[in-house]
């Protein structure tokens, strides 16, 4: 019973949440509501047990890409007709979202129900963090990752610095 | 803690953030709103991920890698993406990816 609260709260939080970044049409506001989405996942990836991840999930969505989107929207500097234009092919965008989410949904309803495997929750840090550092785990995942994100951070400097040409 | 989740639920509500995202990511005009719907349907695949994890991978910790790795490269594309568009103020200053039409024929 409790679960099936906790549920509904956080998937009408989360869905509304997501309306309302598409269609608010000051895109501060979209950022705000983009934390309030980016939160609510995390909540749920806990109520899936897997604590780590969400507080991943706060920590780079929330913390990282939240605070990259609000000072870029600081940055540039909006016209402020810019809110009241029209969006002129959303009904396109309309049809194509709609007709995937009913693809998508017949194949999720037509599938057959998994239940949880029994001590899947049973998932430890310290199994986690050695798995990741060993060579025959994660490791060279995790020095692809480093590299990918060294990588990131240099051609986004590139991009930005200002340049007399 | 050990908390029990109806599978179908959770996969369709994944699905819907997805699309929903899907429909940002088409309609919004400023580069800056069409990232952050990108942001969002990283994210439904990241639920996706954590779910089928959850209830049918062959070890509980796959798919928390799976999840930590999509995180660097969704982190790593939000960071490019929003690099770009200030570069592109800078040059044209404008976000709104339809007022840059310089290139079109």
């Amino acid at each position: 019973m409790l679960n099936t609260i906790a549920f509904v709260v956080l998937g009408a939080a989360l869905i509304l949440g997501a309306f309302s970044v598409v269609t608010v049409r000051n895109v501060m506001h979209a950022a705000y509501w983009l934390l309030e989405v980016s939160v609510v996942v995390a909540g749920l990836i806990y109520f899936l047990s897997a604590e780590y991840v969400a507080i991943l999930q706060l920590l780079v969505y929330v913390g990282a890409v939240g605070m990259l989107v609000i000072f870029t929207i600081m940055l540039t500097r909006r016209d402020p007709r810019d809110d009241e234009r029209p969006d002129s092919y959303s009904y396109f965008a309309l049809a194509a979202a709609l007709l995937l989410f009913a693809a998508l949904a017949f194949s999720v309803v037509k599938s057959p129900t998994l239940v949880a495997r029994p001590g899947a929750a049973s998932t430890s840090l310290v199994d986690f963090g050695l798995q990741m550092f060993s060579t025959s785990g994660w490791a060279l995942g995790f020095e692809i990752a480093s590299l990918l994100l060294t990588v990131a951070l240099i051609a986004a400097v590139w991009w930005t610095k200002e340049r007399d040409d | 803690m050990q908390l029990t989740v109806n599978f179908s639920a959770v996969i369709l509500l994944a699905v819907a953030l997805f699309c929903v995202g899907l429909y940002g990511a088409l309609a919004r005009k400023s580069a800056i709103g069409i990232l952050m719907s990108l942001e969002m349907m990283s994210m439904a695949v990241t639920i996706n991920l954590i779910t089928l994890g959850r209830f049918v991978s062959p070890h509980p910790l796959d798919s928390w890698f799976f999840t930590v790795f999509l995180m660097v490269i969704s982190a790593a594309e939000v960071g490019l993406g929003l690099a770009l568009t200030i570069a592109l103020y800078r040059r044209s200053h404008t976000s709104e990816v339809d007022e840059v039409d310089e290139l079109k024929g």
